[in-house]
């Protein structure tokens, strides 16, 4: 059973645990969940969607907070 | 896949905290219109003639979607809409014209656009270019007042009975926040009370999304590919932004916060007396509930910064000229 999964962030490369969820995603990219929202393969998805191995992952902006990033 | 809770058919869009329930894009659409549609029932009359304040951003852009839907639904009610965008002439307004007049016609909603350089002599890119670093207040602030008072004039004089804006759960509770920050109690009133009262040159505004979470109307838009612009205003700034990013942290820990809030908040205030009296500016004549209107008073500082001699006064000749007629179909 693998441990890791790619996904791919704004075509990055990222690593994560198999049993992520795109939760963990928003935590491990340092953004509020009401401030954006994450798309995979550019659709929206539930919170508690498991990341799978090759998911395109890219955001909108749905409002602004004080986050590390602050342009897409 | 990640199946809906509810119909357990389709792939779910959405996780809804409060009910711990991931949501497909039809069941997120029913849950939300069932919201919207209970606002609107208790709020529009029958013949009402309805602006929908339409950006053509995703908020206004549900607004009118779920406005149009109710509608057709309530077809005895004889209701008339019409979308009006408001431009301000900045960058950003560019793309959100095109998508507000795409989804109006989609729907055979008549559309106008009024821009805000014909009404008040410049436009909101004008001013910001003319705002000095560490002026006081920033394009956003002067942006929000005037075009506050051009939705109403416009909506007067085309005779709407009602304006229908894309306000959300979000934008309700950080409103009535700041209110409370600020001490200013006859502002926290005004937001939040939900009875229908005309007051003499205000045309009564209704929030179809008042309990709707901002999250769900990103999703919902992006999942139905309901032509809207997603982008966030980039002259948006102020206290808004600190105390929107408190109240996400309480919701992140009770889920449920910002609706609970709300209602709590609407029961407050109907209980609260409103002291202020509307009267008239005596300037441009817009209701106001001081002497001096605010929006006159920032154009005041506008002419100063833009070196603009004389009193700037909003010009409501080419609105009439361009509404006289926009509830004739």
């Amino acid at each position: 059973m693998r441990e890791t999964i790619k996904v791919s962030i704004l075509g990055n490369d990222a690593e994560f645990p198999a049993n992520a969820q795109l939760s963990d995603l928003y935590k491990a990219l340092g953004f509020s969940k009401w401030e954006i929202l994450l798309l995979v393969d550019g659709k929206p998805c539930p919170d508690d969607r498991y990341l799978e191995e090759g998911d395109l992952v890219t955001w909108i902006r749905i409002t602004y907070h004080e986050s590390p990033v602050r342009d897409e | 896949m990640r199946i809906c809770d509810i119909c357990k058919s389709k792939e779910a869009v959405y996780t809804n905290h409060m009910l711990e329930a991931s949501l497909c894009s039809d069941c997120l659409m029913n849950s939300i219109k069932r919201r919207a549609w209970s606002v609107l029932r208790g709020e529009l009359r029958h013949g009402d003639r309805i602006m929908v304040a339409h950006s053509g951003g995703k908020d206004s852009s549900l607004s009118l979607l779920l406005t149009k839907e109710f509608s057709d639904e309530a077809k005895e009610l004889g209701l008339r809409i019409v979308s009006v965008t408001i431009d301000e002439g900045t960058l950003y307004r560019r793309a959100s014209v095109e998508l507000a007049r795409k989804l109006a016609e989609r729907l055979g909603i008549r559309h106008m656009t009024v821009p805000v350089s014909e009404v008040l002599g410049f436009s909101i890119e004008d001013l910001r270019s003319a705002i000095p670093r560490g002026w006081k207040r920033n394009a956003c602030t002067y942006c929000g007042v005037l075009r506050r008072q051009l939705l109403n004039a416009v909506a007067r004089e085309m005779g709407a009975t009602v304006v229908i804006t894309g306000h959300n759960l979000d934008d309700l509770v950080q409103t009535s926040l700041m209110n409370l920050v600020r001490g200013d109690l006859n502002a926290f009133a005004k937001t939040m009370r939900h009875e229908r009262k005309y007051e003499e040159g205000l045309i009564p505004r209704v929030r179809p999304l008042k309990y709707v979470y901002e999250r769900e109307v990103a999703s919902l838009v992006l999942a139905l590919g309901i032509p809207a612009h997603l982008g966030k205003c980039p002259l948006a700034q102020g206290m808004r932004i600190g105390i929107r990013r408190e109240i996400d942290r309480i919701e992140d820990s009770e889920p449920g916060a910002k609706l609970r809030a709300l209602r709590f908040l609407e029961s407050i205030s109907s209980k609260l007396e409103v002291s202020a009296s509307i009267g008239r500016c005596s300037l441009c004549g817009e209701p106001t509930t001081s002497n001096v209107c605010k929006a006159c008073q920032f154009r005041r500082e506008v002419s100063s910064l833009m070196g603009i001699e004389g009193e700037l006064r909003i010009d409501l000749d080419p609105i009439r000229r361009a509404v006289a007629s926009a509830f004739r179909y």
